[in-house]
């Protein structure tokens, strides 16, 4: 039998030429989702955001308008969550039929480890891969990729919290000595200035301590501060069964950070019954007048103090300071968060176009228009700046910016490592601290315990 | 009162009587209609089992089952034999938490019973104010607990909360920061369970105390019992029943209460407020132990049954 197939040179290029182009569309396809391949039909996109903190829903109201305006056959709904619900039940949204199709992953909580660890999430590879992304965000990115190789959120804008909001005319008032170069240079330094304001009727620094968090939050800003890098990097990754421990929880380090957080607590620094208040109380407090500090983040100033300001509740302009070191001579720092990010469930029924939506979302238009314009937030990626308005970004947070540029932020423990074994099992040992229920070195010894039965066990 | 207590068992026995005569054995046999009327029966009742089965059978199975499990919520469940409850027993947090639970459950019901009683007992005397009391009191038990516990949290604040501003009018000062101790925390929480618990008892205890007839009381007035006497000997032996009922499930209730403690104090501070359903809660989704939380469940269930059942058994013998 005669082949009646022939082949011409003129078919072969264009067979090659067509072969080409295919793969180069599938490779494209394989790094990011291609919108024109997405088609015009009509799709709803459910978004899903915190209901307060560093304004999401502006953020997101205005990346979605121009999404929408690029691709009109796309509406965009939202599905507000609290702030305690994203750490705990969201596991269930996520993980339902129901999900939105962009959810919203706090990467220290509970929820993120069991998504990742039950592969319910879409990898976000092509994301990463494209627009530079990993280096644009620089190297919270190195530590958002799981051990399996893949990428499964993405930040959306950094804030510094551990930031010690002040009253200027309150510490005036007192006759306290505010550190100068903003760094309060111990902790005898700190109860002495809290004194002050006591004797003149303010408390010294207002603290949210019935929160899950801010027991905590100290503790990752003062802890770097007694320790060497190389064992802050060991804390932060030992619960890894592969990292081998090279520094113990009962180190002296370790030690004498949480004597220094009960120091801080039996010298009276923080307000009456503050176990009893949670982060807003303890921010109307400040607002109010009622104490010289406000242990808070960069959220604030664009936040409840622009809130309370605008009300008249608030009569003055807040300075800041940072917690004292916890060794002689040494320095604590503000401490960046990256931890609220977003990622697309597997449940997700628009999976392609949520993609597409969430790399617009950290493009560095998305981030222009969402988190610098319309959040006043941070940008997590450092090929767009913080916005130098004062009206988008408060001079509060811009002084911040100008002071972490000179004197360096740390990554916080608790911010880093899973919340089972990190943020949810330390605070109540250190509430337990405050109170005098307890020492150092029962809470050294109970997280040592604990990070030996996390590798040996898991999350 | 004997001749009303009499006449309805005589009306029913008078009806079945007479529905005896009219379906005698032989004609019910003719028209079949025992079979019909429990083939009706138990046809109707499928969709009772069957919702019983699904919302309460299914769920309880499950959660058994979870029990022995090892989950984090999401992904493959993996076996976990006796370990999960191996670990409650040993664990100084259970037993603490339990210890609490119980004084906590336990104490708002019997203070929501008797404070129930004392209003009861004063709107049924007629006492000044009685008609607008009935829907004063019963005003905390329609609030959404969430906004209560809000409310009460702020209201314990020192100097600034209403609770501290009121000690401080009457000379005890208004620097008492009561939920933020570990010694005191449990206080103010069982205070707003008994507030906001208290006003469903009081209707409830109202009814049975509007119940016993007014001869009664008369005529122990007339043999020279006073008030407190009548109270004592007549209405309290006589609402025994309903008291034991509403205190069994106030128990239960608070027992099984969330909101209000987690709202108050998020089970703080360092714990110290984690009653077995936060502890549960922190166990699921602060740290992704499914099966502990299930198993704590389990245990709890099976406490509360006993308490039910010993709570029907003494309101019956009371009854009796």
């Amino acid at each position: 039998m005669k082949s009646s197939f022939r082949v011409s040179g003129k078919s072969v290029v264009a067979v090659s030429a067509l072969t080409s182009a295919f793969a180069l569309v599938l490779s494209g396809l394989s790094i990011t989702p291609a919108s024109a391949a997405l088609g015009t039909a009509p799709v709803t996109l459910t978004i899903q955001h915190e209901t307060t903190g560093d304004r999401p829903e502006l953020e997101w109201h205005a990346v979605a308008a121009a999404f929408v305006k690029l691709h009109p056959n796309v509406t965009i709904k939202y599905s507000p969550i609290t702030n305690e619900a994203k750490g705990g039940t969201n596991l269930q949204v996520i993980t339902s039929d129901g999900t939105p199709d962009i959810v919203l992953l706090p990467l220290n909580s509970n929820v993120y480890t069991q998504v990742v660890k039950g592969k319910g999430m879409v990898p976000l590879d092509g994301i990463f891969a494209a627009d530079n992304t990993v280096k644009r965000i620089g190297p919270p990115a190195a530590a958002l990729k799981q051990a399996d190789g893949h990428y499964y959120a993405t930040p959306h804008s950094v804030v510094y919290y551990n930031v010690l909001w002040t009253n200027p005319d309150a510490i005036k008032k007192a006759g306290a000595k505010a550190p100068a170069n903003g760094h309060f240079a111990s902790v005898a330094q700190l109860i002495a200035f809290s004194k002050a304001c006591n004797k003149a009727g303010y408390a010294g620094l207002a603290i949210g301590g019935k929160t899950n968090f801010q027991a905590s939050w100290m503790f990752d800003s003062m802890m770097p501060s007694a320790v060497t890098k190389k064992a802050l990097n060991n804390y932060i990754n030992s619960y890894k069964p592969d990292v081998a421990i090279t520094a113990n929880w009962t180190d002296p380090g370790i030690i004498k950070t949480l004597d220094a957080l009960g120091a801080i607590a039996k010298g009276g620094v923080y307000q009456n019954g503050y176990l009893g208040m949670d982060l807003d109380q303890a921010t109307a407090y400040f607002t109010a007048g009622k104490s010289c500090m406000l242990l808070g983040g960069t959220w604030m100033p664009g936040g409840a103090f622009k809130t309370e300001t605008d009300k008249g509740a608030m009569k003055f302009t807040p300075g800041f300071a940072v917690l004292p070191g916890v060794v002689a001579g040494s320095k604590a720092t503000l401490t960046p968060y990256y931890g609220d990010a977003y990622g697309v469930p597997v449940k997700s029924k628009n999976q392609e176009w949520a993609l597409e939506l969430l790399r617009f979302f950290i493009s560095d238009t998305g981030q222009k228009i969402g988190s610098v314009d319309a959040a006043g937030n941070l940008p997590v990626v450092n090929t767009v700046k913080a916005s130098s308005d004062p009206k988008v970004t408060p001079q509060a947070v811009q002084d911040v910016l100008a002071f972490v540029a000179t004197d360096g932020a740390q990554s916080g423990w608790t911010s880093e490592v899973p919340g089972a074994y990190g943020q949810t099992f330390l605070n109540p040992l250190i509430q337990k601290l405050q109170e005098g229920g307890t020492t150092s070195a029962a809470i050294a010894a109970a997280q040592q315990a604990k990070l030996m039965d996390v590798r040996k066990n898991g999350l | 009162m004997s001749v009303k207590n009499e006449s309805p068992s005589k009306q029913v026995s008078t009806s079945s009587a007479q529905g005896r005569n009219l379906f005698s054995r032989k004609k019910k046999a003719r028209i079949g209609l025992d079979a019909i009327n429990i083939r009706s029966a138990r046809i109707t009742l499928i969709p009772v089992f069957l919702l019983l089965f699904i919302f309460l059978a299914l769920p309880m199975f499950n959660s058994f089952k979870l029990s022995f499990s090892r989950w984090g919520g999401f992904g493959p469940v993996e076996s976990a034999g006796w370990t999960n409850y191996q670990r409650l027993i040993s664990d100084p947090q259970m037993h603490y938490s339990s210890k609490i639970t119980i004084i906590y459950a336990f104490t708002v019901a019997f203070f929501v019973v008797a404070v129930g009683v004392l209003l009861a007992a004063a709107v049924s005397a007629n006492v000044r104010g009685h008609k607008a009391m009935k829907i004063i009191w019963f005003f905390p038990g329609i609030a959404p607990p969430t906004a209560v516990a809000i409310f009460w949290s702020s209201s314990f604040q020192p100097d600034s909360g209403v609770v501290n501003i009121f000690l401080k009018r009457i000379g005890l000062g208004s620097n008492h920061a009561l939920l933020a101790s570990s010694h005191t925390a449990l206080f103010p929480v069982m205070f707003v369970g008994i507030w906001s618990a208290v006003g469903f008892a009081f209707l409830v205890i109202l009814g049975a105390v509007e119940q016993i007839p007014v001869s009664l009381r008369e005529a122990a007035h007339v043999d020279g019992a006073n008030v407190f006497q009548q109270f004592t000997k007549i209405t309290l032996p006589l609402i025994r029943p309903i008291l034991m009922t509403i205190f069994t499930l106030e128990v239960i209730w608070t027992f099984n209460g969330f909101t209000v403690v987690w709202a108050m104090t998020n089970g703080g501070p360092a714990d110290s407020t984690s009653i077995l359903p936060i502890l549960a809660y922190k166990e699921a989704f602060r740290y992704g132990r499914f099966g502990t939380a299930a198993a704590m469940a389990v245990i709890t269930g099976i406490f509360l049954m006993i308490v039910g059942a010993i709570g029907i058994r003494l309101s019956r013998s009371e009854q009796q």
